[in-house]
């Protein structure tokens, strides 16, 4: 090899050489022996036939955004008109007409929220107050009733600023008080311990569905006789009460990999407990649980779509009003591929976000 | 570092002003930390140590206490209060379909158990269909084949990140749009039937000689398993491996023909029909159910091709050389050594997966199958009694996934390693 690289001319590998390369990667990666040549014909026809197929669906046959309903009903293809039709029916439901732009806005400020709760370098309390102030101004802005805007009950806050508000918020609440079940599981007290082990089991054995229905019927018999909670609270209680159980589960796993010999050594330095756990236990232990807790996060966002089961009208019901419509029946694939695709962008940008995460957690080591 | 000095500062009352970071700060905090513990823990954090815990819990017991007296007074003022008798009473509201013969005029006890066991159908067969896809996506995430393993690796990334409801409306709106309306169903062989209510198969019936068949049946299996021990003897014996699979499957073939031509045993065979707007005959598989098992073997199928992938690359790559170099072949090796090795792994995520599994199937109240938690939700509109019946949800699926642990405890009892 090293002579052969010797005499090869400055300007890079002969063709021929780059072609017996990629003949050689070909020939091991493709048509290593006659099984793997008749598997890899066989998934080559497959993928070039669904591949066609889906390109003159998707873009040869379809009508363009700008198109007209007259010309999908002409057209064999996807009718992506539909989706411009009907994207506001789909981004906010139910949400009066002339009080939209209010969803919009909500959705970009806890979107921009989300952007820098993940990227800005601003600490724990910087988050805890971004959470609480961008889930105040969303709250306020969806809700109306203060300067001058007209309130909106909850129960037509639908679309984006539903499952934003719900997943952010559930989610933002749901973890620290799955670190705190975790650490009370793990603390050695054997009735917290007891208490922490028996909620996150039980939790973790119900299905979310019968949980939301717990939200929905049982959650406003626990409260004072007189009292009334929205749907929308109730169901945000809920889901925090039910993924904690799930962040718990993550952070123990991580705590379970944490070696005793650092807090023995913490404290031996004179640390406190609480000081143990905050500066030496937790950030080791919550950096091991990160891809955990990125399942979670993930699983916790696209979860939270269930709520459509309880009559909250989340992006998957929305877009079910849409294609209910009897002049755009016929286009429901569209808006399934639709909705499909941002949760697709959504949790690959979390996985991203985490992988950085993860990368950075080692580099600071 | 700045973090640090903080918390150290401020288990001092003395200095309740955050100093400034810098080493000065750094080495008054810990002037004034009594830096060696003493032997014990201090009386202070003894304290604490029995203080928190037992406020947070009165806390919860506060709680708790607080919500179900809240509860009394809220059932109270409606004139009710906790009472299961209703189970008892006519449900009157029909479902979507049942194992079990079922009419509204049974009791809400007997909707749950049908609802139970529908649960349990769904849970089951998407079980197997999401093992199966499991284990062959996840070998051909480990494939050689370039094409293979990258297309098995994007099924998994994509399911990954789609939400399970959305596969199942999709996929539900897709078949019900997509199929024909019942009077122009599509025929196939045999008589199966392919409409936008379902799939109608064909189904035997026993005519007579049940018992002969039973028996049949019975002595095919007790062959099988000692002809299956008698090849391993003598493979033991002489290193010569006879076939198995071959002569069971043509004994049984020839036990089931003896049996229909000498007339000991009539089999007939129910058509499904059409009659109105409905089939009648045969066995019928709703679309919900076949929405809901699909989508749901489809979801659960990237997750365990995942866990499969994990579990081969857990094998250390010799053990598959070697078995090459023995002269085993590719399907063998896998068969024998890689599968049984990797099992070991599997188990535990596997035994979460079905758990989840099981749970998943609540989402079936989406597209109208009457699962456990779509009758539980009809019962309680119409009779008002949340805890009740969530109760015996939550009380149903708390053993559902006890034995499903118990399941996989056993397993890794089986799987383990032994005499080593």
């Amino acid at each position: 090899m090293t002579t052969l690289a010797e005499t090869a001319p400055v300007a890079g590998p002969p063709r021929s050489r780059r072609l017996v390369t990629a003949a050689r990667w070909l020939r091991s990666n493709l048509f290593s022996s006659w099984w793997n040549t008749l598997l890899t014909g066989l998934v080559l026809y497959g993928v070039v036939t669904f591949v066609a197929k889906a390109l003159n669906w998707g873009v040869v046959d379809a009508v363009p955004f700008s198109g007209s309903r007259a010309e999908c009903a002409a057209a064999s293809g996807a009718c992506w008109a539909f989706l411009r039709e009907k994207a506001n029916l789909v981004l906010t439901g139910t949400y009066p007409e002339p009080e939209r732009w209010r969803a919009y806005l909500a959705s970009a400020v806890m979107i921009a929220a989300i952007l820098a709760f993940a990227k800005a370098p601003i600490g724990v309390a910087g988050r805890a107050v971004l959470v609480l102030v961008s889930g105040v101004s969303a709250y306020l802005l969806l809700r109306g009733g203060v300067a001058g805007l007209p309130v909106v009950e909850s129960h037509r806050w639908n679309g984006l600023p539903l499952i934003l508000f719900l997943s952010a918020f559930s989610m933002a609440a749901a973890f620290p008080l799955g670190v705190v079940l975790a650490l009370a599981r793990w603390s050695g007290q054997r009735g917290l311990s007891l208490f922490a082990v028996g909620y996150i089991e039980a939790v973790r054995a119900i299905p979310m569905v019968a949980v939301l229905f717990a939200g929905i019927f049982i959650l406003p018999l626990l409260l004072s006789r007189g009292a009334a909670i929205e749907p929308v609270a109730a169901i945000l209680i809920v889901l925090t009460l039910f993924y904690a159980a799930y962040f718990a589960e993550d952070v123990r796993g991580g705590l379970q990999a944490l070696p005793k010999g650092q807090t023995e050594a913490a404290a031996s330095l004179g640390l406190s407990s609480a000081q143990r756990t905050r500066l030496i236990v937790l950030p080791q232990a919550l950096r091991t649980a990160i891809p955990g807790i990125t399942n979670s996060i993930i699983g916790s966002f696209k979860d939270t779509s269930l709520v459509a089961i309880v009559g909250m009208h989340d992006l998957l019901s929305t877009a079910r009003m849409a294609y209910a419509d009897p002049q755009w029946q016929a286009y429901s694939l569209e808006a399934n591929l639709a909705i499909g695709l941002f949760y697709f962008i959504c949790c690959w940008l979390i996985s991203e976000r985490a992988r950085r995460l993860g990368h950075g957690a080692v580099k600071a080591r | 570092m700045y973090s640090y000095i903080i918390m150290l500062s401020t288990r001092d009352p003395a200095s309740e002003i955050v100093p400034a970071p810098g080493s000065q700060a750094f080495a008054a905090g810990v002037l004034k930390e009594p830096s060696p513990p003493p032997p014990g823990a201090p009386l202070r954090e003894r304290l604490h140590r029995l203080l928190w815990p037992l406020v947070v819990l009165l806390g919860l017991v506060g709680l708790g206490v607080l919500g179900a007296r809240n509860v009394t007074a809220n059932l109270a003022a409606a004139g009710m209060e906790i009472d299961f008798s209703f189970l008892w009473q006519q449900a009157g509201f029909d479902v979507s379909e049942s194992l079990i013969t079922y009419s509204p005029r049974d009791t809400y006890a007997y909707v749950l158990l049908v609802g139970i066991l529908n649960t349990l159908t769904a849970a089951a067969v998407t079980l197997v269909l999401a093992s199966v896809i499991g284990l062959v996506v996840g070998i051909a995430m480990t494939s050689s084949n370039w094409l293979v393993r990258n297309l098995a690796r994007l099924y998994v990334e994509l399911l990954r990140n789609l939400p399970k409801l959305l596969i199942v409306i999709a996929l539900y709106v897709a078949l019900v749009r997509g199929l024909p309306h019942i009077k122009a169903a599509w025929t196939g062989p045999f008589g199966a039937m392919l409409s936008n209510r379902g799939l109608a198969l064909p189904s035997p019936m026993i005519g007579h000689g049940g018992l002969w068949l039973a028996l049949a049946a019975c002595l095919w299996l007790v062959g099988w398993v000692f002809w299956a021990r008698a090849v391993k003897r003598h493979q033991d014996a002489t290193g010569q491996r006879r076939p198995v699979a071959l002569p069971v499957l043509v004994a049984g073939l020839a036990l089931y023909a003896g049996l229909t031509m000498s007339g000991l045993v009539e089999i007939g065979w129910s058509m499904p029909k059409l009659t109105g707007f409905n089939v009648s005959g045969g066995i019928g598989l709703s679309l919900q159910f076949a929405a809901l098992v699909l989508a749901l073997s489809v979801y659960h199928g990237g997750q365990i091709g995942a866990i499969v992938e994990g579990g081969i690359l857990a094998t250390s790559r010799g053990q598959h050389e070697a078995a090459l170099a023995l002269g085993l072949s590719r399907l063998r090796t896998m068969r024998l050594i890689v599968l049984p090795q990797a099992l070991r792994v599997i188990t535990p995520p596997l035994g979460n997966q079905y758990s989840n599994l099981l749970k998943n199937t609540s989402i079936a109240l989406a597209i109208g199958y009457s699962d456990l938690l779509s009758v539980v939700s009809t019962s309680v509109n119409q009779t008002f009694r949340p805890i009740e019946l969530m109760t015996l949800v939550a009380l149903f699926f708390l053993i559902a996934n006890l034995l499903i642990s118990a399941g996989v405890n056993w397993c890794n009892h089986v799987f383990r390693i032994r005499g080593r």
